[in-house]
């Protein structure tokens, strides 16, 4: 084989180191800056004994048991949303398609609504939650669908006339159960506030399973991205790739969306991000998506938990606006 | 201690001489609107629950003829119209019962539509502990009530003297989180709440400066590390993570705050000393046998 | 150059060879629209078929047919003697490639990856689920794609650096990538200038010399005449098929287009010329 001619861009190796070592300085400054100033020295001191199980000891349970679940969560929630909307934008092959904005999000904002409401054990809210996000993703792509295709505006469309309708029946439910109608209201906006390790365990498996499937089938993804007669020219089944990625994604999302409420923009941005620096692959995109949601996430909580923005939904979609806005005007102008 | 009780109560009966209220009343209301009563009025909406105990409390009870859906006290209150909660008023339900006046919060958008009707509007709303007060004495002018009101403030504060007289003194005052939903979220000293909590013979974990109603970092309450948990149950925060090392928790002191009592403490009106009596029975039972 | 495009008379075996693939009068229902109406038709490998007619006659509808996209309501196509649907999805992907009408290049995409996914999910689990590892086969097919198609030199590109030209020579590798035996195309030559245009023949030329078969849907009847073997299309029939000099008439395109045409010759070549 000859010489590879210099490539543009990063380097998808070099691309990996950076955005680890970016999640990695995430985790670090998460674990180690709060509303509480805990010396690093500490922090450390609190990790190895939380890592060696021995007895914790003064600020050991702000850090093992408050603060590095909470942000293991920030991580794995981001990572989620951030693959699901590069599979989502690759299923449907629309650049704005993401778990919020299909009413995946939504969905599962309302099964996780009628879980809480309902005083249902915690372990249940994920389950519920993936249920009406089927429902949810189901309705949109019947709504959006023109025989076998699904054209991206008619998707987005019917994405937010899906996620308008459950967000009222989400509302309705708030304003009918008065006690927790706050602790709901909080989470629609999406809150990590008390995420514990068992959340962590909770949500490990859906995230897990739905962005580990979804790794799987980016090669097929690639090929979708030809078009779906040449996919399926090239011998992909379009329609049994599509259903099992949406399926995956609403797992992963319902299990993110389950504890944690709805974090916009997330799924959205950081795939196009990945995109611009690395390419459109599917192999790259997606764990590179992973590295760079859970980053983004766990800096987000970390400016929710010490400024006055309260709530890391608040703050991704006050950072992915704008973002959202220089998208739209840079593909206007390309 | 009993001189203070005496002046206060006597401050109370001179002020009964206070003159009868003259209409046409013009007030400045508390969304800043100037507001002409013709005539003393005889027909009375109130859609706030404090505002309905403050005109039962002031003897008005029957001029009501409707309140909103979550006026429950007096219990004679439950049995008038309902016209509707905060997020869906029945205007037109308002307008068919012909008031003379109906007293609203600042909040919702009831002042335009009902001023539109013909209707009088005015909106009273007491947020802080002082204003408490201040509202009902001004409730009292509206209404010509206004030798009732300075009784009922009298009142008031008497109950309260009356529960500080036993908590100033307590021998410890706990270090003390209220938590007024799961989100979480607390109360400031300076807010309506924290003042009765103080009162109560707590000391608030939340400074004044992180404002009256705010949004808690979990971790900042187990730094703080409090000796009394109110407004959660005992199960739900041994669930939370990291919660189980707290002072509280260790000692049982985590209480869930009785519906009633809640009711109560998120009524700023006459039922003020009440609502104090039943927090610092639940801080300090000790005080009580 | 010259050679190529002025290629001697190819040789047309009458009877259909069993390697062929065949139309035998096939029905296609464009939802309730019949599209094509009983089309018989033969294509071999080793010869560049065409297929033309005016707008509406249901030429993409045939190619997506002969390529098992379109399910077929009558008649049937048969691959080498056995019905198209007796192979399976990924026999099928393998012997017949597909280069569709606007090719979804992924923008950001570098030019040799895109080319890569050519090689097709013949052999995956599912469909799905590629097989580990990509063998040096892989990898020699891809590079020969690229270098019959003159692409080796910018496969590191991404494709929205690339002209018109170069994009569709970049999805034609892809197309070649999975060493097909036959080549189904569905107007290539579209949106390029003349120029790229007989470039694209050209490269298909050197590709029929190899023995592929190509089956192109064109629209342009001089482009067409360069090509081995026609088939007119008209309101979903075949209006005319064999060699451009028998199905280039003024008779057959005045009944295929209602248009009033000169055909002459020039050089060997036949010209398509509309009369006013």
């Amino acid at each position: 084989m000859q010489a590879a001619a210099p490539r543009r861009g990063l380097g998808v190796g070099l691309g990996t180191l950076l955005l680890a070592a970016l999640l990695l300085a995430a985790v670090v400054l998460g674990t180690g800056l709060g509303s509480v100033t805990i010396p690093p020295g500490e922090v450390l001191g609190a990790l190895w004994r939380g890592v060696t199980r021995q007895a914790l000891e003064g600020n050991d349970v702000i850090v093992w048991q408050i603060r590095l679940p909470r942000v293991v969560m920030g991580a794995l929630v981001g990572a989620s949303l951030s693959v699901c909307g590069g599979a989502f934008q690759g299923v449907f092959r629309n650049p704005l398609a993401d778990p919020y904005l299909l009413g995946v999000a939504s969905g599962s904002a309302l099964g996780a609504t009628v879980a809480i409401v309902a005083g249902w054990p915690r372990a249940l809210i994920p389950v519920s939650a993936l249920l009406t996000a089927l429902v949810a993703v189901a309705c949109t792509l019947s709504l959006a669908r023109e025989g076998r295709r699904f054209p991206p505006t008619r998707l987005i469309l019917a994405g937010v006339v899906v996620g308008s309708v459950l967000s009222a029946a989400t509302t309705a439910l708030i304003l009918r159960g008065e006690d927790r109608a706050r602790q709901v209201l909080a989470y629609t906006l999406g809150d990590l506030g008390f995420s514990g390790w068992r959340d962590v365990l909770t949500v490990l498996p859906y995230a897990a399973l739905g962005c580990g499937a979804l790794l799987l089938l980016a090669r097929a993804l690639d090929t979708l991205q030809l078009g779906e007669l040449t996919a399926r020219s090239l011998g992909v089944p379009v329609e049994r790739l599509r259903l099992i990625a949406v399926i995956a994604a609403s797992l992963a999302t319902a299990g993110a969306v389950a504890y944690v409420g709805v974090i916009g923009f997330v799924g959205l941005i950081v795939p196009h991000m990945i995109r611009l620096a690395f390419g459109p692959g599917h192999r790259t995109l997606l764990p590179l998506s992973a590295l760079l949601g859970g980053a983004l996430l766990v800096g987000a909580d970390l400016l929710a938990r010490t400024t006055p923005l309260s709530q890391v939904g608040i703050v991704t979609t006050l950072l992915g606006g704008p973002f959202f806005l220089w998208l739209l005007r840079k593909e206007r102008h390309d | 201690m009993k001189g203070i009780l005496t002046l206060i109560t006597l401050s109370g009966a001179l002020s009964g001489a206070a003159a009868a209220t003259s209409y046409p009343l013009t007030i400045t209301d508390d969304l800043g609107r100037k507001v002409i009563l013709k005539t003393e009025p005889k027909r009375i909406i109130s859609v706030l629950p404090s505002t309905s105990e403050t005109v039962c409390a002031l003897g008005l009870c029957d001029r009501l003829v409707g309140v909103d859906d979550y006026s429950d006290y007096p219990q004679q209150v439950t049995k008038l119209p309902k016209v509707g909660g905060l997020y869906n008023p029945n205007i037109e339900a308002m307008v068919a019962l012909k008031p003379d006046v109906v007293l609203v919060s600042q909040y919702g958008k009831l002042a335009e539509p009902l001023t539109q009707a013909g209707v009088t509007v005015i909106a009273v709303n007491p947020e802080t502990y002082d204003e408490v007060f201040s509202k009902t004495l001004l409730l009292g002018k509206i209404l010509n009530r206004e030798t009732q009101a300075r009784n009922l403030v009298a009142k008031i504060k008497g109950d309260i003297a009356r529960v500080e007289i036993l908590t100033k003194n307590a021998v410890r005052k706990p270090t003390a989180y209220f938590e007024i939903d799961p989100t979480p979220y607390s109360i400031g000293p300076n807010s309506f709440m924290g003042v009765l909590l103080t009162k109560a013979g707590a000391r608030n974990i939340i400074p004044a400066s992180m404002g009256d109603f705010p949004k808690v970092d979990p971790e900042f309450i187990v730094k703080a590390n409090p000796q009394l948990i109110l407004g959660v149950d005992a199960k739900t925060a041994g669930a939370r993570p990291g919660w189980s090392g707290i002072s509280a928790l260790k000692a049982g002191k985590v209480k869930d705050i009785p519906t009633e009592l809640n009711t109560m403490l998120g009524r700023p009106g006459p039922r003020l000393g009440q609502a104090l009596m039943g927090l610092a029975k639940l801080i300090h039972p000790e005080l009580f046998r | 150059m010259t050679d190529l495009l002025h290629h001697t008379a190819p040789r047309q075996p009458e009877a259909t060879p069993r390697d062929a693939l065949v139309a035998r009068d096939v029905h296609v229902q464009a939802g309730s629209f019949p599209a094509v109406r009983g089309v018989s038709a033969a294509f071999r490998p080793g010869v560049f078929s065409a297929v033309i007619g005016p707008n509406g006659a249901g030429k993409s509808t045939l190619l997506r047919a002969l390529l098992g996209l379109n399910p077929v309501t009558g008649g049937e196509v048969t691959l080498a003697g056995r019905p198209l649907g007796a192979w399976s999805r990924a026999q099928r992907s393998r012997q017949l490639a597909y280069l569709a009408q606007s090719e979804g290049l992924p923008d950001g995409a570098r030019v040799r990856d895109v080319v890569a996914l050519g090689r097709g999910a013949g052999d995956w689990r599912f469909g799905l689920l590629p097989r580990t590892p990509w063998t040096p086969a892989d990898e020699a097919a891809v590079d020969a794609a690229l270098d019959r198609t003159d692409t080796r030199r910018f496969e590191d590109r991404r494709v929205s650096e690339l002209s018109g030209g170069e994009r569709q020579r970049a999805a034609l590798a892809r197309a070649l990538a999975a060493e097909p035996r036959f080549l189904l195309l569905d107007e290539p030559t579209n949106h390029l200038d003349l120029a790229y245009a007989l470039d694209v023949v050209r490269y298909l030329r050197c590709e029929v010399a190899g023995g592929l078969g190509v089956v192109a849907v064109l629209h342009d009847l001089n482009l067409a005449a360069r090509a081995d073997h026609l088939v007119l299309l008209c309101g979903g029939r075949v209006q005319a098929s064999g060699t451009p000099h028998e199905v280039l008439t003024p008779e057959h395109l005045h009944a295929a287009y209602g248009l009033h045409v000169n055909v002459v010759q020039h050089a060997d070549r036949l010209l398509v010329i509309p009369q006013d």
